[in-house]
Order: C-alpha cells, then structure tokens, then sequence
C-alpha cells in the first residue's frame, strides 16, 4: 500500500511516513529526512529541527493541499486525556443533577419504595415531587449557575489538556499538557468568548432576517410551521458550524503559538480552504456520538429504573452512551490537530511573531503508548486516511 | 422538559375555559318556519334514578359506538324535549368586509315563571367590547383569557318591538342597570305585566359588529366566530327573578332553552357552520350595501395592547391581509357578489352561533347512533380534524353512556385558524370549537383530545343541563372537566394527560397540581364575578372541581360516582338545577359521608392533608413471638375521608389497614411476625386533595436519597454539558 489512493499527492514513505509530493512536513525534529524524500520546494530550508518545523511549504498549507499531520495519536493512545475529559463531563453532569435528586428525595424519602414512587404510572407523585420542589428552584438555579461558572473555565483546561495531548505529536506526559493548556488559557477564554458572540450574533441574525421572510412569504401555518422548523434547522447548523470552528481554533491555540489572532485565522483558513475534508471529519463524528447518545437513552428508557439491578443497567448504558460521545469528540480534536497545524505552522512562520508548533519534549516522541513507533504506523495511516479523504 | 410538558398539557387543558356546549335539531323537519315556544315539556325532575328501567326506544346507547363506562342507568323517562320558553326566528346577513352582522326576527317569549313580570332583561354581550370602560374590560384580570382588541365591538339596536303591547319598549337610553358606561344587561320596562304562562311576540332589527376575535368571538381576516351576536332575553326564574347579569369577563352565559330558527346569508364561497341542522340553502337575494363600521370614539377605545402597539398591530394585520397569500384577505376586500342563504334550525338548545370562513375545509362522519359530525378546519389540519372527530365519536358513546345519549342529530367541530385561537376552546349547542397545532405536538401530549372532549361533555354539562354559568360556574366547567378527566383516563389509563420518554402522566395528576394552586383563595362555588383572578377561577372551578370529584371516585368508587353524576344529569336534562340538586344526587348514590366531603371541599376555602409521623415496634411482652407496635396518623383540614394505611415490615411484607379518618390523629395498632419498618398513608394516591404527598409516609430507616433521579439527571445533565461546555 502506498498512501491513501484517494490521495494521488499522497505516498508511504519506504519507513511508513507519510509523504506529499512537496515533501513530508513533518518530519521527526531529530532526525534528518531520507534523501530521497527531502522537499523539492524551493522554501525548504533542511537544517536543525526548530528549522525544519518551520520548513513547511507554506504555500500548499496556506492553500490547504497540505496533507494533515499524520503523526497525531489516535484517541486510545491517550487514556490521560481519555479520563481527564470524561471524568471532567460526569462530575459537571452529578453536580447538575445532585441538587434536583436531593430536593426529589424530600418528597419521597420516607416512601417505603423512594424515589420509584416517582416513576408510577399517572405521575401523581412526580408531579407532587415538581410542584413542591418549586419554591426551592431558585437555589437550584443558583447551585447550577455556579456549577456552570466552574465548569466553563476548568472545562476549557481540560481542553487544552486533552489538545495538548491528542493534537501535538510525541508521548506528551501529563505535567506537560497540563502546563500547555495553562499557557493556552487566555487565548481559549478569548476563543470561547469570540464563538459566543458569534452565536449570539447568527441566532439573532437568522432569527431576524429569517423570521421576517418566512413570515412574509408562509404566514399560516403549516408552511409557516415548515419554515419555522427550516428555519431552526438553518440555526443549528450555523452553530454547528460556529461549534466546529471553534474547536479548530481551540486546538490551534493550544498546538500553536497561543496568539488568538493566528488561532482564529488558522481555524478559518481550514475551513475556508478545505471545507469538505474539516467539515466531513467533524460531521460524521458528532453524528456517531449523537446517535450514541440516543441509542443510550433508548436503551435506559427500555431497562427502566424499577429494580435496583435497572438502576445500575441504565447507569452504564448512559454512561457508555456519553463515553462513547466523548469519545467521539476527542477523536474530533484529534482531527482538528491533524488539520490545523500545517497552517499554524505557516501562520506561526509569516507572522515571524509566533513560536513554531510544538512536539512533545525531545526523546518522548519515538512512540506512543502501546509501543508503536511513532515514526512507521502504516496502519495508523491507513486507518485515519480512510474515514478522512484528502482533498 | 416533564414541566414543560404538564405545564403545556394543562395551559392546553385550561384554555378550555369558556366553552359552551350545544345541540341541535333532531332529523325532523323543523316547524313550518316560524316555532313557537311550547308549555308541553314533560317536568325536568322527573326521571327517575333507577337503575332497572330498560333502555329508552330509539335511542339506543351510543357507547356502543366506543368504548366507555357500561351503561350504568337507563334514559328511560329522561325529558325528549325542553320546556320551550322561547322561540328565535333570526335572519342574519354576514358582511365580512367590514365584519359585521345585520338582523332581523323574531323573539316568541313565555312567561314561565308564577309571577307576572312588568319587565325584561335582554343580554346585549358584544357591547362588552364596546369600550374601555365596560365591566368586561375593566375588571383587572391579567391572567385569564381575552386578547386586547385591535378593533371594538357593539350591538345597535333598532328596533325592538313588542306586538301584544303593540309599541317598541326598546328604552332610550339602554345601559345597564347603575352603570352608565356598560350595556350588555338591559332592563327593558313593560308598559303592563305579562302574566304567567303569557307570550310576548318581539319584532327585532339590529346591527352587530364583530370586534377581532377575542375568548370566544369576533373576526381574524375574514374567518368569523359569530358567537353572543343577537339581543337575548335573560331567564326568568320560576319566582319571578331575572337571571341576569353585565357580561363579566370570567362568566360565561345563561338562558331558557327554546327553539332556533335562523337563517344566515353570506357569500358563496364562505363555509359556515352553525347551532343545529342545516335545513336549506340556496341563493340569496342581491345583497344590499353592508352597515358602516363602527367608529368608537379614542376616550372609548377598548383596550389594545397600548396605544402604539395597537397602531402598528392594526397597520401590519393591513399588511399582512394585503399580503396574504391565502387568499383571506382577498376575500375581504372584495366582497363577492354571489351570496348563499343556509338555515339552521335547533330545538331545546338555549344559544345561537356560526362560524363563517372563505378557507374551511371539511370532513364528515356519522356515527352508528345517526349523528353527523362535522368537522371544519384550515388547510393543513386534516390529521387534527381526524383526531378530533375520532375523540368526539368516543366521547359520544362514554358521555351518552355516562349521562344520557346525546340527543340531537348533529354536532359540529370548528378549528379556529391560526391567528384566532381565542375563538377556540369553546363550547355551543351542538357546536364546539377546538384548537391546537397541525403538528400534534407530542411535547403538548394529548392537549387537542383533551380539549375535543372537554367541550363535547359540556353538551351535557351546559347544554343539557343548563346551570347558571354566571352564577355557579363550577356545574358546568367543574362537571365538565371531571367527566372529560374520567373519559380520558378512560381511553388512555395513567397517561391520559400524554406519555413523553417513557413517563406516563395523567389527567388527575394534572388536575390536582392545578386544584391546589388556589387552595384556600377561595369557594369553588363562588360565583364567577366573585373570583379575583383568572388563576384563582381556573384553579378552583375547573381543577379542584374535578380533583374533589375523581377523590370521590377513588374512594366510594368510580362507577359509584358516575353513576351518581348519571342521575343528575339525566334528572335535570333540559333543566336548571343548582349546587343542591347536584349534591342531592351524590348523597342518593354515594352517601352521606361523600356528600359533606364534597359540600366541604366545594362549599368553603377547605383542605384536608395526611400525616403519618411516627412509626415503632418491639417484641412482644407476654413472650410470644412476633412484634407489636404503633403507626401515628393525623388528618388535618376539613375534609374527611376513609384512607388505607400500608404497613411495611422489614422484611418487605405489607398489610392493609382501613382508618375512617373520623379523628384527627389516632395511633393504629400493629401485631406481625416482622418488625415494623414503615407505614404509608393512602398509598394508592386516592385522595388527591390531600394537599401534601411527602408526609404520607414515615420510614424507620430515614430519607432515602432518589438514586433513580440521579441516575436520570445524571444523564440529561451529562447530555447538557456536551453541548455546553467547552
């Protein structure tokens, strides 16, 4: 086999690195390139690794006709960053759901069956549950805004910390992807903020100039209905879209050079140049974890919560069902990395401001965990190319 | 979501509120044009409550068509007919570009009462919409029904003559009696008295103009709920009083059942529906030029949502009818020249209303009894007319069953189009008029069942038993959500309010959330101008009436009540019964005990709650095996009924012990072979006016903690915070 065939630019290097035509862009920092593999563009400048790194052919990564960086690890090579991001979702997800079970239990606490009391047909005590449980919703909102505005800014560390260890090559130890999304921190926050005012503005947007149209054009119902439902669809996909590009500049803050403006134009620059390759990989895998979730919450609605072995049953099929979306998302910054770092890399390089694109600390970059060298995974290149078909 | 979802099922349910039920000719044709009010009805009081009569000839049980509660009595002796105190022969003339109405008839009027009277009493209700300054509009209710107006509303009487006294005894200036500023209660003075048993022949003329549509009628493009649109005479008491009252905004109405004959001229293409049956259509004459539109001046103005609101609402409904591209505001511009005249004729109904729309659809059924159901619907909604038409099929088999057939040949559903929902959730003889979305949204549960079936049991509970709504509203709205509770409950077990991820919610659940919203804020059967709020009315009239009701059943037994309900209503069929009557019936059915519960729970600002508190046990003291111990209950409030109490033993075991409740707080003994771990107090949930489910019970082990809760928020929470989180 000799690179992706849906990639005539890409071939297997003889030692399994993947190779363009222009050349390999990222090549191992300690290690000289084979001969017969050194760039033939005239920007290459073969020399140390930091001039190496800076080697990329900017043009074919600013064109995006780069090929990804195909060194990243796969999601299972990083069980740090596995755990982190997981057990990080569910503590968020218990302290949400802590203070509803707590008020609930007030109503039916003393019931010789507890809580089951609560999901008896007809809903009498559910419902009793709810209204009593009113007047203490206030505190519960409080307890949620302030779970809310921990999780937000730890939640973006452990981004940067599931980044750092999925979207820069190398065995990346704990201590040091901790400290890179630290380093990344305010640019996140920025990143964050920025895709929050550009959620805000499309919502308002669509809503807006949409509503008016469809009102216009459809005012009674059903097809005013239609369009309404168009309408939302649109919204979604905005924010999805939104939702993806700031991943991409997440990851690029985090692998780059931590400049929000390079983040942002890197995420763009992927978006705008190979629209169909970023938005197929972030596509496919929301939808896996989408539907993981809903085959989840299918199957927890069919064991039900009657017994207590149902309620240990519907525990792990939840859980599995939100792993398995977590999951999904971790592959997607992995994706992200793979996609955004030939053109931070370029960015990092005009800009002449920014650092290059780290790899992981010299001398943990020969493999990665399970013993597979970094430097020949034709299967690994097998595998990513194949749910990633290169422009 | 689940609040979501029972607040939208009950704000669904609740928006029911005002409707009316109807009923119309019979397949016979009606008398030669003009009927006459008739002193030939059989007595309202004389059905007997007997469970053994065979069923009554040719009206066989329409539950037979559906399934619903077995046919506990008979209809046999059941009134086939009103006392006809009044005859309306009406001719209406619909103009829909400028939204109003020209009439003309006749009013045949008895005095039924012993007295003479020296007076009438004439409802005009559309001048509740004449102003700002009516009592409609200027009793402060901010959460009840009733759209600001983006046009007003009035009744012009021309003329209102009375042949027998040979003069017009319209009065110069007519107001209601001590407030100048509303006219919807008119005393008209007689220049002699009427005595008993007297007819008094009325020529009418009059205008009325629609307002835009607001709870229950008016106009939206060129759709028209014609609804309180003619002078109607208010009911005379037998003792000689006039029922009658200024239109309040949280009364509905109230009148003598009589016969109906209209005949309503409007443009070709305009479908309409009406009280009663259809007897003939043709072509009308040329169509004369339509009454100018009311021009109300700016200190009168009803009120709108404020003044600049109004002003940019009233230009974009302009915009939108210039605009549209339905077709509607087409229609009312240009007024088409080709103009129908259809006759409807209705006996023993006491109200009259149509609907009017360029843009009906329709679909039509009969059912195995031989009633014609009609259903009228916009474009788009033949999947909800389908649903409405299959819960009006059941609910003629269960409420027939339940209360008696349903009497009249046909029954009409309206489904109001978008932009008229305040037409909707209404009920009139023989006509209903529903609502909700084309999509039948499952996040609104079964809102558009429930509110088909609320307004068709009102074709009992108003329509034929017709209680004063003025002055007890709870007879009909009361009555009326327990027996659309009960036929839900019984087409759709535990899930009757709807079933969403796997929760199954039922009315009663609902319903007593609702009840005891208000509590103590006042009587249910207060009298409608007497609630202080829309909230408070619709808490206490529509949901503690049924929550009082169906506790009654779950305790003395569902068949037991019905059937008790059964009687009243056949009973008072074509009458006037009054909170006495009602309470008379379930003390001959259900007993005494139930009848003080219900006088208490109806009657005054009442509440009960049970308590179980303590909960202990030891081993026997005379050396035998086994344990004895001791369950603390309390009852608290006024309301008293007999509860199970569940005893649970550690080792799971469960006994059942009755306690009548008849103290408020007694210590229920206990013997058993296993140490007591905890008792519950009503553990079936029969009592649903026990105003507080958490202290029902009392556990030796302490509060559990709901892992289930956890295990289930723990997800959704989990869901949330990968969209939410970075």
């Amino acid at each position: 086999m000799s690179g992706d065939p849906a990639n005539p630019d890409e071939r297997a290097s003889d030692d399994g690195r993947l190779v363009v035509k222009d050349g390999p862009l990222f090549a191992d920092e300690d290690e000289p390139l084979p001969k017969d593999e050194r760039p033939s563009s005239p920007d290459e400048r073969p020399g140390s690794p930091d001039e190496r790194l800076g080697s990329v052919d900017e043009a074919s990564a600013m064109e995006g006709s780069a090929a990804p960086d195909r060194r990243l690890p796969a999601v299972h090579d990083r069980p740090w960053a596995v755990a982190v991001y997981l057990a990080f979702a569910a503590l968020v997800g218990l302290a949400w759901s802590a203070p509803i079970a707590a008020m609930l239990a007030r109503t039916t606490g003393e019931y010789p069956r507890g809580d089951a009391e609560l999901f008896d047909p007809g809903a009498v005590m559910l419902l009793e549950a709810l209204r009593r449980m009113v007047p203490a919703f206030a505190a519960i909102r409080v307890a949620w805004l302030i779970v809310a505005l921990i999780a937000l800014p730890l939640g973006l560390v452990a981004l940067g910390f599931a980044v750092a260890q999925l979207a820069i090559p190398g065995k990346a130890r704990p201590s040091w992807a901790l400290a890179r999304s630290v380093r990344a921190f305010p640019t996140l926050v920025i990143v964050a903020l920025v895709t929050v005012v550009a959620d805000v503005v499309l919502v308002l947007l669509f809503t807006i100039a949409g509503g008016a149209i469809s009102r216009a054009m459809w005012p009674e119902p059903p097809s005013r209905d239609i369009a309404r439902l168009a309408l939302f669809g649109l919204i979604a996909l905005a924010l999805v879209a939104v939702s993806g590009l700031h991943d991409l500049a997440s990851v690029a803050a985090v692998t780059g050079p931590s400049r929000t403006y390079i983040s942002l134009r890197a995420a763009l620059h992927v978006a705008w140049r190979t629209p169909g390759r970023a938005a197929w990989a972030y596509v496919w895998r929301l939808s896996a974890g989408l539907l993981a979730l809903a085959l989840s919450a299918a199957a927890g609605m069919a064991i039900g919560v009657r017994t207590t072995g149902a309620i240990l049953a519907s525990a792990l099929v939840h859980q599995l069902g939100l792993a398995a979306a977590g999951w999904m998302r971790l592959s997607w910054l992995s994706a992200c990395g793979r996609l955004v770092r030939p053109v931070v890399t370029a960015l990092a390089r005009r800009s002449g401001r920014g650092d290059p694109p780290p790899a992981a600390p010299v001398g943990e970059a020969a493999s990665v965990s399970g013993g597979a060298p970094a430097s020949a995974p034709e299967t690994r290149a097998k595998s990513e190319t194949s749910d990633e078909p290169l422009a | 979501m689940l609040v979501t979802f029972a607040v939208v099922v009950l704000a669904a349910t609740m928006s029911s509120l005002g409707l009316r039920a109807g009923a119309q000719a019979p397949p016979k044709p009606p008398t030669a044009g003009r009927a006459s009010p008739s002193a030939s009805a059989s007595p309202s009081s004389s059905v007997a409550p007997s469970s053994s009569a065979a069923p009554s000839s040719g009206a066989a049980s329409s539950a037979s068509a559906a399934p619903g509660p077995a046919p506990a009595l008979a209809d046999a002796g059941m009134p086939e007919r009103s006392d006809r105190v009044v005859a309306y022969t009406l001719d209406a003339e619909l103009f829909p570009d400028t939204h109003s109405v020209r009439g003309a008839g006749t009013i045949v009027w008895r005095n039924s009462a012993r007295v003479a009277t020296d007076r009438l009493f004439v409802h005009l209700y559309l001048n509740a919409f004449k102003s700002g300054r009516t009592v409609f509009w200027r009793v402060p209710l901010s959460d009840f029904r009733g759209d600001p107006l983006d046009g007003p509303g009035r009744i012009d009487v021309e003329k209102f003559y009375a042949r027998e006294l040979g003069k017009d005894v319209w009065p110069e200036s007519p107001t209601t009696p001590g407030d100048p500023d509303d006219a919807t209660d008119i005393e008209v003075p007689l220049p002699r008295p009427i005595q008993p048993g007297e007819s008094l022949t009325i020529d009418m003329k009059w205008t009325s103009h629609l307002p835009t549509v607001t709870i229950r009628t008016g106009y939206s493009g060129s759709f028209h709920m014609v609804a309180q649109w003619f002078p109607k005479i208010a009911r005379l008491e037998p003792d000689g009083t006039w029922s009658h009252f200024p239109f309040h905004r949280l009364s509905e109405f109230y009148a003598d059942y009589g016969t109906y004959d209209v005949t309503v001229v409007a443009p070709r293409s305009f479908t309409i529906g009406a009280v009663g049956a259809l007897v003939s259509e043709g072509p009308a004459p040329d169509a004369p030029s339509p009454p100018p539109s009311p021009e109300p001046s700016p200190a009168a103005s009803p009120p709108t949502p404020s003044a600049s609101a109004s002003a940019s609402a009233s230009a974009s409904a302009s915009a939108d009818d210039a605009a549209s591209s339905d077709g509607r505001a087409q229609a009312v511009r240009a007024v088409p020249v080709l103009r129908d005249t259809r006759r409807f004729v209705a006996e023993d109904v006491h109200d009259f209303a149509f609907t009017a729309w360029d843009m009906f659809r329709s679909i039509e059924e009969t059912t195995a009894d031989g009633v014609k159901i009609r259903c009228l619907f916009p474009d788009g909604y033949e999947s909800v007319a389908r649903v409405e038409i299959n819960a009006v099929k059941f609910g003629l088999g269960y409420f027939g069953a339940a209360y008696g057939r349903y009497p009249y040949a046909t029954l009409t559903i309206v489904h109001p189009p978008s932009g008229a929902g305040e037409a909707g959730g209404m009920e009139y003889p023989t006509l209903i008029t529903t609502g909700g979305s084309w999509t039948h949204d499952p996040l609104e549960g079964r809102s558009i069942e429930i509110v088909t079936l609320h307004e068709l049991a009102h074709q009992w509970f108003y329509g034929l038993v017709g209680t004063n709504e003025n002055r007890s509203p709870f007879l009909d709205e009361g009555l009326t959500s327990y027996a659309e509770g009960d036929a839900c409950e019984a087409a759709w077990p535990d899930a009757s309010a709807g079933e969403l991820w796997g929760l199954r919610v039922g009315l009663p659940a609902l319903y007593r959330v609702g009840a005891l919203q208000s509590k103590r804020n006042g009587r249910v059967s207060d009298s409608a101008s007497a609630f202080v709020s829309g909230g408070d009315y619709g808490s206490l009239v529509y949901s503690r009436s049924e929550t009082a009701l169906r506790t009654l059943g779950n305790v003395y037994g569902e068949d037991t009540v019905r059937r008790a309900i059964g009687v009243y209503a056949r009973r008072h069929r074509f009458g006037h019964p009054g909170p006495d009557e009602l309470f008379a019936a379930i003390r001959e059915g259900v007993g005494d005990e139930a009848e003080a519960a219900l006088r208490a729970a109806l009657l005054l600002p009442s509440s009960v709650d049970y308590a179980a508190e303590v909960v202990r046990s030891e081993r026997r003291s005379d050396g035998k095996p086994g344990y004895v111990g001791h369950v603390l209950v309390r009852r608290r409030g006024e309301i008293r009924l007999p509860v199970d109490v569940l005893l649970v033993t550690e080792a799971g075991s469960t006994e059942r012990v009755r306690w009548d409740a008849a103290k408020e707080a007694e210590w229920l003994p206990y013997s058993g072979d296993e140490r007591l771990a905890g008792a519950v107090i009503d553990p079936d949930h029969r009592v649903l006016l026990d105003e507080d489910l958490s202290n029902n019970a009392v556990s030796v082990g302490g509060v559990r903690f709901a892992w289930r809760v956890l295990e289930q928020a723990s997800f959704g929470a989990g869901v949330l915070a990968r969209g939410l989180l970075p």
